[in-house]
């Protein structure tokens, strides 16, 4: 089936998860209605229980999912959804209170029914969620410790909601709501069961083991693993993989572009890692035949996925790695399209892969453009960061019906997309990968 | 892109308009007002 028309049985699919419970109440018979505000509150606790159960999908890395729709806007959807869940799911109680200030009485925990004090800790478990996911740093909370918050507090707020919608039992009488709601709650099981148990097995079944490492510029390394016992996995330029050291159902895993060519034979797989945390800074440290646990290939961020006719890659700093990937495989290739590489660094010497860059200009039709924030004093070469004045100077006329590939911390990609828009790029012909997704 | 585009600038918006819409309305029939 064609890539378009199931990503739209996709987004059709996503409506009916979310809206077909309240549609059905309002198309079948039902019980007796009530007054306005308590039925609007019901909706609102019904809509917050759909989009709660939902977000188990934009994170799942289901490949049937991911191979749709890009992994970085999966989360900013799944992250901007998140909140709305929380307002929505506080709207609940709100309205019951407005509508019969008794029921605020529902609160005291220790004299309120099950049903009420199950949806109170819900509601807690929600609050507790999404606080602690957008002010994780600013709370000095670790990553790790934060995943496992997350998890508890996202598993607890769905079980507890059901568990509360079933007490009451007003809606959920009719067998109709019970047996969609059971279906609902069997598909997020399934992805949750999906996620913490089969994927980690299918993990510790197919490792790898590193090859060896390289000390690369600007504090990166490039890490190649080999499978162990295992064909290994095919990939295109441009996607990316979770890596872990530890035992994948510790679940410390961390996404890193490949940086090798897709075209290798060799079953080697490749990525470029630079530090900056508690994983990264122990990169170096990796001995060969050290086992390493790979879930992938992830990532729509692909220039096979696009035909071409000229190719404009755009990259900060360690962004550079899908985009070595791709320049590696054209190599490999042997393509003669004409290309640019617009690549922004802090420094001369920080500038990750610029021998080979230097290489591969001979070997591609391709023109590199450095530019730096603190250049050396000898360097004539552009200054600052990538701006639309800098792409005009060296893009071709027709530099409107190129396809751009943008790579990099999401304000260089705020920036590069905001120039790309003023010297009027259509967007469509703009790709992006942004290095910020948890 | 354009996926990528609609899914980040609308969808959510798009969402949240269903969402208030919908449960205003559930409200409005269950109530009667209607």
């Amino acid at each position: 089936m064609k890539k378009k028309t199931l990503t739209y049985m996709w987004l059709v699919f996503y409506f009916l998860m979310v809206f077909l419970p309240l549609v059905l109440l309002m198309i079948f018979p039902k019980p007796p209605g009530r007054e306005f505000l308590r039925e609007v509150s019901v909706a609102s606790g019904f809509l917050a229980m759909a989009l709660l159960g939902l977000q188990t999908i934009p994170t799942s890395r289901l490949k049937f999912f991911t191979r749709l729709f890009p992994m970085d806007t999966l989360y900013t959807f799944h992250h901007r959804l998140s909140v709305f869940t929380l307002i929505i799911t506080l709207a609940h109680p709100i309205l019951l209170f407005i509508n019969n200030p008794e029921t605020l009485r529902l609160l005291n925990l220790a004299t309120a029914p099950w049903r009420a004090r199950a949806g109170v800790t819900a509601v807690l478990a929600m609050l507790v969620l999404v606080v602690t996911s957008i002010w994780r740093e600013a709370m000095k909370i670790k990553y790790d410790i934060w995943r496992w918050i997350h998890d508890a507090m996202s598993f607890g707020a769905i079980g507890l909601a059901l568990y509360h919608m079933f007490k009451v039992n007003y809606y959920m009488s009719l067998t109709y709501q019970r047996v969609l709601w059971l279906g609902l709650t069997g598909i997020w099981v399934a992805i949750i069961l999906y996620m913490r148990i089969a994927r980690p097995i299918k993990m510790i079944n197919s490792p790898y083991i590193v090859d060896h490492v390289e000390e690369e510029r600007g504090q990166s390394w490039s890490l190649y693993l080999k499978p162990d016992g295992h064909d290994g996995m095919d990939f295109e330029a441009g996607q990316f993989a979770w890596i872990t050291t530890e035992s994948p159902f510790i679940f410390r895993e961390n996404p890193f572009s490949f940086s090798i060519s897709s075209e290798h034979k060799d079953n080697l797989i490749g990525f470029t890692i630079k530090e900056l945390g508690d994983f990264t800074n122990k990169i170096g440290e990796l001995k060969p035949g050290q086992t390493v646990y790979v879930d992938g290939p992830y990532g729509t961020f692909s220039m096979d996925e696009h035909r071409c006719k000229e190719m404009v890659y755009i990259a900060g700093g360690i962004g550079s790695a899908p985009v070595m990937s791709m320049l590696r495989t054209l190599a490999d290739r042997g393509c003669e399209k004409r290309m640019f590489f617009f690549y922004g660094n802090p420094t001369w010497e920080s500038i990750i892969y610029r021998e080979e860059l230097e290489e591969l200009e001979k070997k591609l039709n391709l023109e590199l453009i450095h530019v730096l924030e603190k250049p050396p004093e000898w360097w004539e070469g552009e200054r600052g960061f990538i701006t639309a004045d800098i792409l005009q100077r060296y893009l071709p006329d027709d530099f409107k019906e190129a396809t751009y590939f943008l790579c990099g911390p999401l304000p260089m990609i705020e920036a590069v997309e905001g120039a790309l828009h003023n010297i009027h790029v259509p967007s469509t012909h703009v790709f992006s990968e942004q290095y910020e997704m948890a | 892109m354009d996926i990528q585009h609609i899914i980040e600038r609308w969808f959510v918006i798009v969402t949240i308009v269903l969402c208030l819409g919908l449960a205003l309305l559930f409200g409005a029939i269950q109530a009667g007002l209607f």
